[in-house]
């Protein structure tokens, strides 16, 4: 295998080293304000949790210009004795690299991949470089399960405010679950543990000149690690919070990320998954508890607004979309919104389903067909936000897993409409 | 008086009667020409479609992706249709060029060079009408997913005029081609345009001013409200 995307002087440093037992991959794009702090905590995490394994550091970079390596290369944490670690831990080789190839997450994982490729490391896990969350013991719950039970592909698993993550909440964990079988309740949580084995099956995959690349890579990760039935968990790492959202990106754009990548997965992946009914619970390791979560201020009637006006102004084009009885419950939500606001779990399952049949049969062209469904998630957000309001974290959880399976009992039109290439007739 | 009257009047029935009799066959002809070709455009059309449809043509047409194209492009017939009606109409048109050249005139010689001539333009003008179509569906559509997903209102009456003015300039680019009423679209799309630019300066700066200032609060306030949005999606 070739491996045209390393720089010289990082081939030249991977002969160096060797060989290492795990490797922390921390992909970056202009993350100054944050990267330390997560430097320091993965550094933290391997000197205190695994202080007699090789360590190595891997900082995948975008081409940074606000001196994102410089801090990488910089950070260290003051001396072990501030971590309780006794004795002298492994010294961290760090490897600094802009990675090469399409701009995006995915190119900066196969750089991260490729270099535990050549390392034949047992271990690895990435993590975000914008946390502000990360603590040394993440690294641990990531890279144990691999290290120590034997899992190829650890999920993290989170405290989140009850109104956060709403696209994994209302779109990807309950297709995930349907679809795959499995209950996994973050599969786009940006940090991961993976073997090296893990790493160099993913690397080995004809996908790093498409989306994956660019920014599917969280989503074909796990469903190529539940599609492909190597061992997974899930681990709870605590509280997840993020440096503040970046100005530019905006909801839609993120939208139709990951609903393109999800729904591009179901396609990848059909017919394997027509025959899975039900789900069941993956492992989970870690010890969970209740996190307090500052309020997040929420302007519901601009989301009702906003997808009032969005159905009846899109109510043309979602005729080649959505199936007459669904459109027509939403026309008629839009028309007379109920109070309080409220989306059935039905009704917007089945717009889920048929945005994902209408993405296989093309019913449009994809960048359209996907902005479309803001205004429909916008609408299913704030009934979310009215319905949860006086919920705690079980009864979030719960209310969830209702969710999930209403996915499950109406899989069945999925498959149906799959089957008929996203027709319904 | 009356006996000259009426060879005057005989001899000129006689001569239309001599040329309508030499002319008749040419005019059967004719008939019998457009009839046999526009049955046989029909049945070529008709087997066509069959053996398309036998061979299963549509779904394969899905493959690349021609069938979805059609039917975003407004067309919503499917593709082996659309292939059988082209052919009709190619033969209904040589069937039309072939009666005509029967008349062997001079008139009707020049009137087939000159369609001839002109049908490279013709469909080259056809063409740009289907592609301004095309591209006025797909412009007018992301106008409206974005001012929807922005919270402008009236976003359809924005996505209407933009399909609007593509067709025209479409439309005009296609008359000028043709060339013969390019003035009229001309002015049509400078109307349009300008019509529309000046009822906005008006807007702004004369009677409809508060109007204005509101209308722009109203369209900005949603993106104000998304910046103060602090949910996390992901």
């Amino acid at each position: 295998m070739t491996a045209e995307f390393l720089r010289e002087e990082v081939l030249q440093s991977v002969q160096e080293i060797g060989e290492a037992d795990i490797l922390i991959g921390i992909p970056s794009f202009n993350n100054a304000r944050t990267i330390g702090h997560v430097v320091r905590a993965v550094r933290a995490g391997l000197a205190k949790y695994f202080p007699e394994q090789r360590v190595v550091l891997v900082n995948s970079d975008g081409g940074s210009t606000d001196g994102t390596s410089d801090i990488v290369a910089q950070a260290e944490i003051a001396g072990t004795s501030r971590i309780l670690v006794r004795g002298t831990p492994q010294p961290m080789r760090k490897l600094i690299t802009a990675y090469q190839g399409m701009p995006g997450k995915g190119s900066a994982f196969r750089t991260i991949f490729e270099i535990a490729r050549r390392l034949n490391v047992r271990a690895c896990a990435v993590v975000d470089s914008d946390l502000r969350s990360i603590a040394p013991e993440w690294i641990q719950l990531l890279v144990a399960p691999v290290l120590n039970e034997e899992f190829d592909y650890v999920c993290p698993l989170y405290s989140r405010h009850k109104y956060d993550g709403t696209i994994t909440n209302s779109i990807v964990y309950p297709m995930v679950r349907t679809v795959y079988g499995k209950r996994i309740r973050q599969p786009i949580g940006g940090d991961f543990g993976f073997s090296g084995r893990m790493a160099s099956y993913y690397l080995a995959e004809d996908v790093w000149e498409s989306d994956v690349a660019r920014f599917g890579i969280d989503i074909w990760m796990t469903t190529t690690a539940l599609m492909t039935g190597w061992p997974i968990c899930q681990s709870y790492v605590g509280a997840k919070i993020h440096d503040a959202k970046d100005p530019s990106s905006d909801l839609t754009a993120m939208l139709m990320q990951v609903t393109g990548s999800l729904f591009g997965q179901l396609a990848a992946h059909a017919p394997s998954w027509y025959d899975v009914e039900g789900s069941e619970d993956v492992p989970t390791f870690g010890f969970e508890y209740e996190v307090g979560l500052e309020p997040i201020p929420v302007n519901i009637d601009r989301m009702v607004n906003a997808f009032t006006h969005g159905v009846l102004d899109l109510s043309g084009f979602y005729k080649s979309v959505l199936s007459p009885s669904t459109l027509g419950a939403l026309v008629a939500l839009a028309q007379k919104p109920p109070q309080p606001f409220h989306v059935p779990n039905d009704l917007w399952v089945r717009v889920v389903y048929d945005f994902a049949a209408a993405h296989l049969r093309q019913a449009a062209p994809p960048d359209h067909l996907l902005r479309s469904l803001t205004p429909l998630y916008l609408g299913r957000t704030a009934s979310w936000v009215v319905e949860s309001a006086s919920y705690g974290a079980s009864e979030v959880e719960q209310a969830l897993d209702t969710l999930g399976q209403r996915f499950e009992a109406l899989k069945p039109d999925l498959v149906a409409l799959w089957k008929k290439g996203g027709r319904a007739s | 008086m009356n006996g000259s009257f009426g060879a005057s009047l005989w001899e000129p029935l006689e001569r239309f009667m001599e040329r309508s009799a030499g002319l008749l066959p040419v005019l059967l002809a004719v008939v019998i020409v457009l009839f046999v070709g526009l049955v046989v455009a029909w049945v070529v059309a008709g087997l066509i479609r069959s053996l398309l449809r036998s061979v299963h043509f549509d779904r394969l047409g899905r493959g690349p992706r021609v069938s979805e194209g059609l039917r975003r492009a407004g067309m919503g017939m499917p593709p082996s249709d659309l292939v059988s009606q082209m052919v009709r109409w190619v033969l209904v048109v040589g069937t039309l060029i072939g009666a005509l050249s029967i008349l062997n005139t001079e008139a009707t010689d020049t009137v087939i060079a000159a369609m001839v001539h002109y049908l490279p333009r013709l469909a080259a003008g056809l063409l740009l009408v289907v592609l301004g179509y095309a591209v006025g569906t797909f412009a007018a559509r992301s106008v409206l997913l974005w001012a929807v997903n922005a919270q402008v209102r009236g976003a359809r009456w924005l996505a209407g005029g933009v399909h609007l003015i593509v067709g025209v300039f479409f439309a005009a680019l296609a008359l000028e081609h043709l060339g013969f009423g390019r003035e009229i679209a001309l002015v049509v799309l400078s109307i349009l345009l300008g019509g529309g630019v000046l009822a906005a300066a008006l807007a702004f700066g004369l009677a409809g001013r508060d109007l204005a200032r509101q209308a722009l609060e109203r369209m900005t306030e949603g993106t104000r409200e998304e910046d103060r949005d602090t949910i996390s999606h992901l």
